[in-house]
């Protein structure tokens, strides 16, 4: 019985997954932009390097820094789960409704599609730009300290922040329930999220205040987690208190939106969505 | 082209009053800029705040140098956001159609058609960001370099709408330009970078090929350094010429291709 | 008056290969197949004449509606209208200020807004006198019997509205031509019917020369004294509607149903080979005779009927131009079987 029902949803994680196939042209092209801005961000910051009396800024030298400058565009771009278009899609056709009276929990059904985009993204994409970049990184540039373990605890960094994505893609999706203006919602909630999780600058860069205002958010463990754990920066036991932090947010955002959800889909029935 | 200027103000009321139904719609795209502005100049600031100065460029320069980017950003959003939707959408789903049965520029016709109002909060943006850096930026302000920012903007809307107007074009040989466009537009933002540290490579492409640091950047260093400043008016003059003519000699090549496609 | 001398029109299709590296590939080759959607078209409509422009999906009817609208741009041969050419940038305004478009499946109205704010733009754009635009809207909404949803925003509107609204947009400056592609389609019978009626209003009000390709061939049978069949991208009739059902064969049903049994044989024999099938149904109470029409009329078959039998009920039923094109395309087939494979990779 509960084998079914997982069965039931794996099929969603697999259309999930073939949806980010057939648009893979679209997504190499968007991944082409992202290290486009990654390559300029390194040079952004070889400039600031050149004028800097010290060479570590925030506890990154050159070479580390590229690294965190690419391996956050590549956990940006990974993680991006699209949960917020399909809810968006879903309310602008009227789809929604339909979804609704299937026997099938749509938070549920979103999550597993979600893990279906994750998955697709990162094989067909991530791990061959992540391995170029590291391989440039690492023997043009001199980085050291990259090792084997920690590449292989990046991804599960990964899932895990894409389950986050995904809540918060299904948190700030409902606003398709109360405005059109969703293209101005998902920019500004993604640069939002990015800037604070670390996919624009390390987090160590901040003012000391926003750091420790930061760390009782969910945000850091976005970005900066993984790509920090990557980059060997990440004991052992920091690591396990992250993931259980990690996980800890997952569920109560998940608490939190499912209760969004229901009074939005009351909103539905209202006003006749 | 009279007629044209003539009807202009009836577009515009026209796209207006279709807007109000959706007022918060427009009300949050505002903000959402806005915001999305703000954030950058945050980053600029956590970056450059980690050195003292950059040769040249000291924070408050560049934060001044972000500011007046905004500015003809701003204006070419509110009045060529369709553009976009060129690159996207229109060309792919043959919406050009009914433009093109009209006696008059279908160009015209795509672009005016929507006047985006709430590119206002790009534009408020940066010009406080201008005015509370313009007396700490290090520029020696008189008149002359007065001129040369306002008119370093002028042309510096057509950056904007010239580099838009090309890659939106080349949507008639490769149905969706949207990406492509996107990830040209979006060499602007490192335009409020200092160029000149940034390597010989870069600041060449940004200089002659898509020429955002020609004409967005480089006048607001000639103002820093104080020479030359005159010099960058006439480059981004000239800039702004060809890049319109290349603009709309693709646009009318590319037009000729359109096949209507998609009903 | 409209000419179109030798017009052809090919798309390239780029080919695209599978896979990320295969559509990465095809950004930058060349390789790409020719589509002929329109391949060699020649006519004349004269001033006044109504045009049905048919044939199947992809035989390139709408693709030489948006080459004489001056959308597309002709690969090659010439497109004339009253001696001008519609893709010519010098010449186009000139052309589109004489003519009107309306396309079934686009709309030039201002979603958001109520038709008079379109209008008004119009008016504007096609420099259209004030009193005559007054004038003309007013004959327009009338005619088209629009007064009802003049001031509600067009997203609100019902296709059926939507269209005629539509139709008034592309009459506003009284052109001399009116294209109209696909204008029934998504229609329910009556709406159509209506909408139909309205064209030919428009038409006889205002001597608009019309040219129209539709699907639904009621709409030629309403509307078009001559008809122009195209497969393939090339014309494969032309002539009047008359013209046509003579060709390929004018044929009718005639069912009769009587209190008696009807000896259908007898019937046949005492008309010969104008009477070409006839099938009892009922148990020999009703009959139903297909008919030549050029050696027949339905009336002398029915004297015949009511002069022999107790005839209770009568059904005619006239075969239609789908039938027809059906037809042409079938013995198209059996001629050509195979020989233009461009034709399936059309639009």
């Amino acid at each position: 019985m509960r084998g079914n029902r997982l069965k039931k949803y794996l099929i969603f994680t697999r259309s999930g997954f073939q949806t980010v196939l057939a648009y893979r042209g679209a997504l190499l092209l968007w991944f082409i932009g992202a290290m486009v801005s990654a390559v300029l961000m390194g040079l952004v910051w070889w400039a600031i390097y050149s004028f800097s009396p010290q060479s570590v800024i925030a506890g990154y030298a050159f070479p580390q820094m590229l690294m965190y400058v690419i391996l956050s565009a590549v956990v940006g771009e990974v993680i991006y789960t699209d949960t917020m278009g399909s809810i968006t899609d879903d309310v602008r056709w009227g789809l929604i409704g339909m979804r609704l009276m299937k026997p099938i929990n749509y938070r549920v059904q979103l999550g597993f599609a979600a893990v279906g985009d994750f998955l697709a993204r990162i094989i067909i994409i991530g791990i061959p730009v992540l391995t170029a970049g590291t391989l440039t990184v690492v023997f043009g540039f001199g980085l050291k300290g990259i090792q084997w373990y920690n590449i292989l605890l990046f991804l599960p960094a990964c899932f895990l922040s894409a389950l986050m994505f995904d809540v918060f893609g299904f948190l700030f999706g409902q606003l398709a329930f109360r405005t059109q203006a969703m293209f101005g919602v998902a920019s500004m909630s993604q640069i939002v999220i990015s800037f604070l999780s670390g996919g624009i600058v390390p987090i160590s860069l901040f003012p000391a205040w926003a750091q420790t205002v930061l760390a009782y958010t969910p945000f850091p463990t976005l970005v900066s987690l993984p790509v920090r754990i990557f980059l060997g920066q990440v004991g052992w036991m920091e690591m396990l208190i992250g993931f259980a932090i990690s996980v800890a947010w997952l569920v109560g955002l998940n608490v939190l939106a499912h209760f969004a959800y229901k009074s939005s889909v009351k909103h539905v029935v209202v006003f006749g969505g | 082209m009279l007629k044209e200027l003539k009807l202009y103000p009836k577009y515009v009321s026209m796209s207006l009053r279709s807007g109000l139904s959706y007022k918060a719609d427009s009300f949050i795209m505002m903000i959402s800029f806005a915001v999305t502005e703000i954030i950058s100049l945050a980053t600029v600031y956590l970056i450059v705040g980690s050195v003292p100065q950059i040769g040249i460029w000291s924070f408050n320069a560049l934060a001044f140098l972000f500011g007046f980017i905004l500015v003809p950003k701003a204006i070419d959003h509110i009045f060529t956001d369709e553009l976009w939707i060129l690159a996207y959408w229109a060309v792919r789903h043959g919406e050009l159609d009914i433009y093109l049965t009209r006696p008059i520029n279908p160009l015209y016709q795509f672009v005016a058609k929507t006047f985006k109002w709430d590119g206002i909060g790009e534009f408020a943006v940066g010009i406080v960001i201008m005015c509370i850096f313009a007396p700490i930026s290090g520029i020696a302000w008189s008149f002359g370099s007065v001129m040369v920012l306002l008119l370093c903007g002028f042309f510096g809307i057509f950056a904007f709408t010239g580099i838009k107007l090309i890659f939106a074009s080349l949507a008639f040989w490769i149905k969706s330009s949207g990406i492509i466009l996107n990830t040209v537009y979006n060499l602007s933002s490192y335009a409020k970078y200092p160029l000149k540290y940034m390597g010989k490579a870069f600041m060449s492409i940004m200089f002659y090929v898509i020429p955002f640091g020609l004409m967005l950047y480089y006048p607001i260093e000639c103002l820093i350094t104080g020479v030359n400043a005159w010099w960058s008016v006439l480059w981004s003059a000239i800039a702004a010429i060809v890049l319109m003519t290349i603009g709309l000699t693709v646009w009318t090549i590319g037009i000729r291709r359109y096949d209507s496609s998609g009903n | 008056m409209i000419e179109l001398k030798n017009v052809e029109k090919y798309f390239k299709k780029p080919v695209r290969g599978k896979g990320v590296w295969g559509m990465f590939k095809s950004l930058f080759s060349r390789k790409y197949t020719v589509v002929k959607a329109v391949d060699g078209v020649s006519f004349t409509v004269h001033d006044g004449e109504s045009v049905g422009y048919i044939g199947a999906n992809g035989a390139g009817k709408s693709t030489t509606i948006k080459m004489m609208s001056g959308i597309l741009t002709p690969t090659g041969g010439e497109i004339l209208i009253d001696g001008k050419h519609p893709y010519k940038s010098k010449e186009r305004n000139a052309v589109l200020k004489t003519i009107g478009v309306v396309f079934g499946q686009k709309t030039q109205l201002w979603y958001d807004l109520p038709l008079t704010e379109t209008y008004e733009l119009l008016r504007y754009i096609y420099d259209v006198p004030d009193d005559e635009y007054k004038k003309r809207l007013n004959e327009l909404i009338e005619l088209l019997d629009m007064k009802s949803f003049m001031d509600a925003p067009v997203r609100t509107l019902s296709l059926g509205q939507r269209m005629r609204a539509d139709l008034a947009a592309a009459m506003l400056h009284n052109p001399k031509t009116l294209f109209l592609d696909e204008p029934t389609i998504g229609l329910d019978v009556l709406v159509k019917r209506n909408l139909v009626d309205a064209i030919k209003k428009l038409k006889a009000e205002y001597n608009t020369t019309l040219i129209l390709t539709t699907h639904a061939m009621s709409d030629i049978e309403l509307l078009c004294e001559r008809v122009i069949i195209l497969d393939a991208g090339k014309v494969l009739f032309d002539g009047s509607l008359e013209e046509v059902k003579h060709m390929f064969g004018d044929t009718r049903d005639v069912k009769v149903t009587c209190k008696t049994v009807i000896d259908g044989e007898s019937v046949k024999n005492h008309f010969g080979d104008a009477v070409i099938k006839h099938a009892a149904e009922d148990g020999g109470h009703s009959v139903t005779f297909t008919i030549d029409g050029t050696k027949l009329t339905t009336g002398e078959l029915l004297n015949y009927m009511f002069a022999n039998y107790e005839v209770a009920d009568v059904k005619i039923s006239e075969t239609g131009i789908e039938q027809v094109v059906e037809k042409i395309y079938e013995k198209d087939r059996a001629q050509g079987d195979g020989t233009n494979g461009e034709g399936d990779a059309r639009e």
